[in-house]
């Protein structure tokens, strides 16, 4: 059984398609990013599969079971980081954590005041009173106290600082992998993500743009930056291009080729070219590659 | 439970916007309508009428005959004594009957009951006055009294039981043979009055007694009805003729006046007459008592002598409500109207109007047809608007609201 | 888990209802305090002859303390999870969500009528002192209607604010305003006394409404556009 199983995920806003016929499953154990530009579904996906927004067409299952109507025991399983790191703000750290202890049977506060030993706030703050970076740890803490086997963190990144990001991922990975967590997490900021993610699903709008291993992606996707002879023949951007950036001469050129066929690819079309050169990219040059720029 | 929840909801709305929309139609559409003002004139021995036509007051007698508005009054001197003696052409004598300012005036008397007088909340506790104190003035008393299970005066000022007051009447009760508890209690609980009668009691089999205070005793007398009659309202008067205490109403609509001389009782003639529909209007004068029947869509009047015998009987009808243009539009719109307040009670009551006919289907097989469209149009599954459907068939432009605020969209 | 809920619950409401119940608390003794002038200082028979014949309601200044008091305690319970859609959090415990709608909504109405309880045993400790039990009797039917309403707006404003749109939320208002109003029509004392069972009726069947606007923001009623 996968811990996510989404099939023919369908959806409109009113007469506007978000997606068509979503795939996509999540093994458990495993750490998957959902990435994809705002706008393009994420919240759409979350929203689904936690039950509050009923698809057009197409189901998502958890741990089997619809997400449309998911039982007590199943929601029991899941750890939901809402977008914005919601959480109940007009609690302090220790009403917040007396309220969820008597929510959740497999409770452990540990790694909760262990996250928030960290932070400088006082015992009655209000969560309400906090910066963003502390309410992500409170809200953190909150789902690792939880102890579910799925954790769902919607946009987890955003509005935090880049140490906070870092401290967030790390701490989330080790804490996944040494517990062996399904993690589904979405976000627009794609920096550091590599940091966590096993698999990701590329989204733009209204389809998929990429859905495999970060590894896989990270070796089979390529930049080469391509020199032209006579920027004025035009670049072809059908074939083995996945995308592609000209400024004048200079051509920026995403395939998933090797640069064999590249070349070949070249020439048959007829573009001559001064020079290529493949370009090392990072998770997140390779998105911006993958999405384009706008 | 959250269908549940809607169809509570889609009820709520019904109720609101049946009360509320129908009031919205009658501020626009009502029509006037005039209930003429029917008197009697000793100088024609014939009645005569005011009514109110297209905004004018027209003045006329039975045969149709208009009048201006002097030689209308000339007509009827008695009614309009005050302005005949300062016109200077009051008669001195009518039919044999000699008429000066003060005998006019003291026989002078209007009265009218409506249905929203008998249906009234009731005060709980009553003041009762010294009827003989010797002073000019009445004064309201310090206490006031209930009548359940025995009577107690209670103290205004300290809120406890007047033991002795109270011991001294229960017994003068207990003696003319009342028995408790009270089923009515009638009186003019006020100082701004010229005598105090006390109060007329129904007590629990049904009796009438008549309970006041002289001089700080208690006077209590049991006042002989039929045994078939049954006194369910009486209202009391106030007459400086003191020729008789109060209007007593029965069960089946018979109206009776309690008689100052030995309480004797003497019946109206009021046919027809039903307390729930109708004003009741008795007009008392030197000379005769015209009384009027007074109902939507007819009148009756009915003129008595002195001593009571029936003179003269007027009978006049005209289109029923429902019969008019803004009853009619109605019942195209509307399967029925409902109001918290009604014209003909003092209590917050579930009123429930109906138009006559079922002119309103119309309406209804149309809105149902909307709703079928704009269900189709939003693509939901036809099965799960049937009950709506069904509401709407039933409940017209209510239920249309209703069902739209508060949408069909359980999809499973 | 009810334990939890009510928790929350209670962190939610807990300055409202001290408000309201100071303030009712307050408007009470003042009242009072009135009817102690009306009755030691002017003449006592003259006072009451004004509530028993000529039906003026010593409690009159109460009216609208329980229908604030309902919107308030909703607001303060319900505002907190309709920002940022925190309701999500709560549908999200390991619990049925009508479910922990309605514990909510019992909780909040279980602490609604006690204050609501208070205030009476005020007006009934006050009342025994200046009253006969007619009077109070009399005063008690007439100001009922004011605390079933209390007790309907109180259901009728956490149905508007779970609502996830807003054109329906002015629609639901202005039905709950239509609605509500029956509770508080101007009218003689006791006018209601015939139709309590129907306000109190009502006011018990609006205590699951919430579950409608519940179940609308699940299904993405909001992104249905």
């Amino acid at each position: 059984m996968y811990a996510i199983e989404c099939n023919n995920l369908t959806h409109y806003y009113g007469k506007k398609l978000v997606y068509e016929n979503l795939n996509f499953k999540v093994e458990e154990g495993k750490i998957l990013g959902l990435l994809g530009k705002n706008g393009a579904g994420k919240s759409t996906t979350i929203n689904i599969m936690n039950g509050f927004l009923h698809p057009y067409a197409g189901e998502c299952l958890i741990y089997g079971e619809d997400s449309k109507h998911l039982t007590p025991a199943t929601k029991e399983k899941i750890g939901f980081l809402i977008e914005g790191h919601v959480q109940y703000a007009f609690m302090n750290v220790h009403q917040i954590e007396k309220f969820y202890s008597g929510c959740y049977k497999r409770w452990n506060s540990e790694p909760y005041w262990e996250l928030l030993s960290k932070l400088q706030v006082t015992p009655n703050q209000k969560i309400s009173r906090m910066s963003c970076g502390q309410r992500s740890q409170v809200a953190l803490g909150l789902i690792l106290a939880q102890d579910p086997q799925l954790l769902v963190l919607d946009d987890f990144s955003m509005g935090l600082d880049p140490g906070y990001r870092r401290l967030f991922i790390d701490y989330l990975r080790e804490y996944a992998k040494a517990n062996n967590k399904t993690v589904f997490v979405t976000s627009h900021i794609i920096q550091d993500m590599e940091r966590l993610i096993d698999d990701l699903l590329i989204m733009d709008y209204n389809r998929i743009l990429a859905q495999q291993p970060v590894d896989e992606f990270m070796t089979k996707f390529r930049q080469y930056n391509i020199i032209l002879d006579n920027p004025d023949i035009p670049f072809p951007k059908n074939g083995l291009s996945v995308n592609v950036e000209q400024i004048r001469a200079k051509v920026s050129f995403y395939t998933y080729a090797e640069r064999k066929e590249v070349e070949g690819y070249l020439n048959r079309e007829g573009i001559p070219f001064k020079s290529i050169e493949e370009i090392n990219m990072n998770l997140e040059d390779a998105f911006i590659g993958l999405t384009g720029k706008y | 439970m959250v269908k549940l929840s809607r169809y509570i909801l889609v009820a709520i709305g019904i109720l609101s916007a049946a009360v509320t929309i129908p009031s919205l139609y009658w501020t626009i559409f009502r029509e006037a309508s005039s209930v003429p003002n029917v008197v009697y004139s000793r100088v024609l021995d014939d009645f005569m009428m005011i009514k109110r036509v297209d905004g004018v007051l027209v003045r006329a007698d039975s045969e149709g005959n208009q009048y201006t508005r002097d030689e209308f009054e000339q007509l009827l001197p008695v009614l309009f004594f005050r302005q005949r003696l300062t016109s200077g052409d009051m008669p001195d004598t009518l039919h044999g009957v000699y008429m000066d300012h003060a005998m006019l005036s003291k026989h002078s008397a209007n009265f009218t009951i409506r249905p929203v007088d008998m249906s009234q909340p009731r005060p709980v506790l009553w003041p009762l006055l010294e009827s003989e104190s010797g002073r000019v003035d009445l004064e309201l008393p310090e206490d006031f009294f209930r009548l359940h299970d025995r009577i107690e005066f209670i103290d205004a000022a300290t809120n406890k039981v007047d033991k002795e007051k109270s011991a001294l009447f229960q017994q003068a009760l207990e003696e003319g043979g009342f028995s408790f508890p009270a089923r009515l209690i009638a009186g003019l609980p006020t100082d701004r009055k010229n005598v105090d009668d006390g109060y007329f009691i129904k007590d629990n089999r049904g009796d009438i007694y008549h309970l006041k205070m002289v001089r700080g005793a208690p006077y209590v007398a049991r006042i002989d009805i039929p045994e078939d009659m049954d006194v369910i309202h009486i209202e009391c008067v106030d007459l400086a003729t003191r020729e008789f205490f109060a209007y007593l109403f029965t069960d089946d609509n018979r109206v009776f006046l309690l008689m100052q001389d030995d309480y004797r009782l003497q019946e109206l003639p009021v046919e027809g007459y039903d307390r729930s529909l109708h004003r009741l209007r008795v007009r008392t004068d030197l000379l005769h008592k015209t009384i009027g029947v007074i109902g939507e869509d007819q009148v009756k009047v009915f003129v008595v002598c002195n001593d009571y015998d029936l003179v003269d009987t007027f009978h006049k009808s005209w289109e029923p409500p429902h019969q008019r243009r803004d009853h009619i539009l109605f019942s195209w719109i509307f399967p029925f109207q409902v109001s918290f307040l009604n014209p003909d009670s003092r209590y917050i009551t579930l009123d429930v109007y109906q138009p006559k006919g079922i002119a309103f289907m119309l309406l209804h097989i149309v809105l149902g047809g909307v709703a079928l469209v704009l269900s189709k149009w939003r693509q939901l599954p036809l099965k799960h608007q049937l009950p709506d459907l069904l509401i709407i068939l039933f409940t017209g432009i209510f239920g249309f609201i209703a069902t739209q605020v508060f949408p069909n969209k359980f999809y499973e | 888990m009810y334990k939890a809920i009510f928790y929350k619950e209670w962190l939610k409401i807990r300055w409202a209802l001290m408000i309201f119940l100071l303030l009712g608390v307050f408007a009470l003794v003042n009242i009072f305090l009135n009817v102690r002038y009306g009755v030691r200082f002017m003449d006592a028979h003259d006072y009451w002859y004004r509530i028993i014949i000529q039906g003026s309601n010593y409690a009159a200044s109460l009216k609208y303390i329980p229908l604030f008091a309902g919107l308030g305690l909703a607001i303060a319970q319900y505002f907190p999870e309709v920002l940022n859609q925190r309701i999500k959090l709560t549908f999200h415990l390991p619990i049925r969500e009508n479910k922990v709608l309605l514990m909510q909504q019992g909780f909040g109405l279980a602490a609604l009528i006690v204050l609501f309880l208070i205030y009476l045993a005020v007006f009934f400790i006050g009342s025994a002192i200046f009253f006969p039990s007619e009077v109070i009797n009399m005063i008690l039917v007439t100001i009922m209607p004011w605390f079933l309403g209390g007790l309907a707006a109180y259901s009728l404003v956490g149905l508007i604010m779970l609502e996830p749109l807003w054109l329906y939320r002015v629609l639901y208002a202005v039905i709950a305003y239509g609605f509500v109003s029956r509770f508080y029509i101007q009218a003689v004392p006791m006018a209601y006394s015939n139709m309590l069972w129907f306000f109190s009726l009502t006011a018990v069947l609006t205590v699951i409404l919430v579950l409608f606007s519940g179940y609308r923001f699940r299904k993405g009623e909001m992104h249905h556009g």
